[in-house]
């Protein structure tokens, strides 16, 4: 599902963010990458969301090479993906609803906005965002907004979730209403990727751990106790 | 429905940059129109100023008046169908008349002359219409003609400032049409770069490359629509009273015809088009980053 071989970045300004990672990682598997500020876990994610090139390696999606691979495969891989980025990036003047909608056209599973009307809705409700699905996403809270990035990102029923602390800005209740939601995306086949660093959620919900350190990954197979 | 959301975007990020875009689409469509009507009310002036004249067929002195009748048949064969508006024969007896009226003692002093007077009074036929080019040429060659000439080469210098002005105009409706394009073309890519944010989104989400250049297309076709209403509400005040004013202005300007009262749902149309157009050409040499395969 994920192929990572000899993966380096290093940004413009010559700091050297990942060095050398390597991973693989199966259809229906669970990874957490863990580790502190400035480790590399957003530059990680940002690769396999195909959000960005790596310097040096080969980044693997679904079988397919990145830098190989024609647009349009590129564009069948991003319809598979349910990226939740830690930046964000709603559309700021569309209601949260649209927001969602928007991602679902995108999808591998599409249909009209009245037929998703109600799965939005559904999702929404369990996300306590139903009173604010006609507000502009600018009027909404930084929690507010991760929620609405969630849903965005579910909505699809992704086959790659790519998580980047999605859960940051949540109280608890919140939390474990995201993550029983990732854990039944994952029971259904989807392959899971969250990046955090909230050490909790780890212990709690146990699964496979990567930790990234200075821009090196050691991957554990044993279950998480970061 | 969510791609038109998309697409107005830059009327709640940049309304002002719209608004004035679109006023000045509608300002260029006016002129373009007004030109326009210039070049084509021109036409029926140029045309009369070309074609009508007046020739004047100098009957030879030595031709009997009881054969007069024979050149004017002649004359008549020879213009065959052509829009004749009138037709006189001018004797010696009205031919002095003539002069009489106008110089007095000439007249006089022709009339003293007696049975001698039609040698020297000119007897001639004047013929006012539409003409081909050879007709004067015939005329002169039909028997009993002594000399015939015809009245355009009289309006040879007004003809020339008109076909020059018209020329300018067609020159600058064309000019225009390309100021707007390119105006049109750049608003799209300005728009484009308005919310590149989300076409780096969009891309990111698997959308295809004519899904996100599309707003481009709809932007630049709204501002062409918008600027068209703009013209043709001017154009219904403002161009329809200088317009009169320019047909009052001499009588030769009268043969243009005033317009038309379809030609407001026209310029709507071309502000549409040009506006397709413009959309178009900016979606093949669309920004580069909103076309490159990374977002």
């Amino acid at each position: 599902m994920v192929h990572l071989t000899r993966v380096s970045k290093v940004y413009f300004s010559g700091e050297r963010v990942l060095g050398d990672i390597s991973l693989e990682l199966k259809k229906g598997e669970f990874l957490y990458v863990v580790g502190g500020s400035g480790a590399g876990k957003s530059s990680f994610l940002r690769l396999i969301a195909t959000e960005e090139v790596p310097t040096t390696g080969s980044v693997s999606l679904f079988g397919y090479d990145l830098a190989k691979i024609s647009t349009a495969s590129l564009r069948s891989i991003r319809q598979s993906l349910g990226y939740i980025p830690q930046n964000i990036q709603l559309i700021p003047d569309m209601s949260v609803m649209d927001n969602v909608a928007f991602s679902m056209s995108f999808g591998k599973i599409r249909a009209s906005l009245s037929h998703v009307k109600g799965q939005i809705e559904e999702l929404l409700d369990k996300l306590g965002l139903i009173e604010k699905r006609f507000k502009p996403a600018s009027s909404l809270s930084g929690g507010e907004a991760q929620r609405v990035a969630f849903a965005r990102a579910l909505i699809r029923n992704p086959e790659l979730i790519i998580a980047d602390e999605p859960t940051g800005a949540q109280d608890r209740n919140y939390t474990w209403a995201m993550m029983d939601m990732f854990l039944k995306a994952n029971l259904n086949g989807a392959t899971v990727l969250i990046a955090t660093h909230d050490r909790e959620m780890v212990r709690r919900v146990r699964k496979k751990c990567a930790v990234l350190k200075e821009g090196r990954l050691l991957v554990e197979e044993a279950l998480c106790f970061y | 429905m969510l791609l038109l959301k998309l697409a107005i975007r830059p009327w709640k990020l940049s309304p002002w940059s719209q608004i004035f875009s679109a006023l000045a689409v509608g300002i260029l469509l006016l002129l373009v129109g007004f030109l326009f009507w210039v070049q084509e009310g021109l036409r029926p002036v140029l045309m009369r100023l070309r074609y009508e004249q007046v020739i004047t067929a100098f009957i030879d002195p030595s031709v009997e008046a009881q054969d007069e009748s024979q050149i004017i048949d002649s004359i008549r064969t020879t213009l065959g169908s052509q829009a004749v508006s009138e037709f006189n024969l001018v004797n010696t007896q009205q031919s002095l008349e003539k002069i009489k009226s106008r110089y007095p003692e000439l007249g006089r002093e022709l009339e003293d002359l007696g049975a001698e007077k039609s040698q020297v009074v000119p007897r001639y036929v004047s013929i006012s219409g539409f003409f081909s080019d050879t007709t004067l040429d015939v005329i002169r060659k039909t028997q009993g003609i002594e000399s015939a000439d015809s009245s355009k080469d009289r309006f040879k210098n007004i003809l020339s400032a008109f076909s020059a002005l018209r020329f300018v105009s067609r020159l600058l409706v064309i000019g225009l049409c390309v100021a707007l394009l390119t105006g049109l073309i750049h608003l799209s890519r300005t728009n484009a770069l308005v919310h590149e944010d989300v076409v780096s989104l969009l891309r990111l989400w698997g959308a295809s490359d004519p899904f996100v250049r599309f707003p481009l297309l709809i932007s630049a076709v709204l501002v062409g629509i918008i600027g068209g209403m703009v013209a043709a509400i001017s154009w219904s005040t403002v161009g329809v009273r200088l317009s009169n004013h320019i047909r009052v202005l001499s009588p030769l300007l009268n043969e243009m015809p005033p317009l038309s009262g379809y030609f407001p749902v026209v310029l709507v149309w071309m502000g549409a088009l040009l506006g397709m157009l413009a959309g178009i050409l900016a979606l093949i040499f669309g920004p580069s980053k909103a076309s490159s395969r990374r977002p």
